[in-house]
């Protein structure tokens, strides 16, 4: 289950091959549409589409230099979806220590009653 | 570039890990925990707010988390699950996060396991596997509208492309 703020993050990241265009701009740096296009199994077009949904969410941003336009990640966004991943294990965390009360509250309850009896 | 012939494996991105992994141990035994884990009593004082379970393969249930500025009122979030597999007192699957009234599929759903493992008579290891985040499915043409719409809820919103794309799908 994932955190409701971030769900446009997700749908984004969502997709494996812009998950991959998201590497090879990590390693990059920097590149440009062609660039990923003769670097990736995909379509200029496709790459095009899966930029421009990047840019949408705050994952890409873009910058034109003379007749190139150059796309790089933005990290504090990456950081984000990172972040939202480790609230829902901390959840996991919170959750496990709630089960564990109940059980060995319940346990212990029972204990009681037999010595008793 | 020819690049249909080829069937590599996108790297993932460290970003969406391929599943998260939780593990604690409990100083009751494997029945008291199987039971808090699976009773919808039980499971209401440490999970949703709500409960519902038929706890049998292909079974259903709803668990409700009361906003806290609604308790009173009793809305929140809902999540529906789909119960995959069911092993007293050791293995309990399901899956959760697909729209209500749908069978829930890896494209639709993530998936969480439950592994109970007696340690002693008075000790049980739990260890909890929620996996599937790469494998959602997300209409790519919905992608967009859907980023512009971004304030719904998650569960509502999944629901609601479903049912565009299902739409879609049939249309024409």
């Amino acid at each position: 289950m994932l955190d409701n703020e971030d769900e446009e993050l997700w749908a984004a990241i969502a997709d494996p091959s812009r998950r991959r265009l998201i590497d090879a701009l990590l390693m990059a740096g920097e590149s440009t549409q062609s660039a990923l296009a003769a670097e990736l199994p995909y379509t200029r077009q496709a790459v095009a589409k899966h930029l421009d949904v990047l840019e949408r969410v705050g994952l890409v941003e873009s910058e034109k230099h003379g007749r190139e336009v150059r796309y790089r990640m933005v990290h504090s966004r990456l950081n984000a979806a990172t972040s939202s991943m480790a609230r829902v294990a901390s959840r996991w965390d919170a959750r496990l220590n709630s089960l564990k009360r109940i059980a060995e509250a319940a346990y212990a309850a029972d204990k009681t009653k037999r010595v008793r009896s | 570039m020819c690049n249909h012939d080829l069937h590599i494996q996108p790297k993932e991105s460290s970003v969406v890990p391929k599943s998260l992994e939780k593990e604690i141990v409990i100083d009751a035994p494997v029945k008291y925990v199987w039971r808090a884990l699976t009773d919808a009593d039980q499971l209401m004082e440490w999970f949703p707010n709500e409960a519902t379970l038929d706890l049998r393969p292909g079974g259903t249930g709803k668990f409700t988390w009361f906003d806290r500025a609604a308790v009173k009122e009793k809305s929140g979030t809902s999540a529906w699950l789909q119960v995959e597999s069911v092993d007293e007192p050791t293995s309990f699957v399901f899956r959760w996060g697909h729209p209500e009234g749908s069978v829930a599929t890896p494209a639709n759903s993530v998936l969480v396991e439950f592994t109970l493992t007696e340690r002693t008579e008075e000790q049980t290891h739990v260890r909890v596997v929620e996996s599937g985040f790469t494998e959602i499915e997300w209409p790519e043409d919905d992608t967009l509208e859907y980023i512009e719409d971004h304030k719904k809820g998650w569960e509502k919103h999944m629901g609601d492309l479903r049912d565009y794309a299902n739409r879609q799908a049939h249309a024409g």
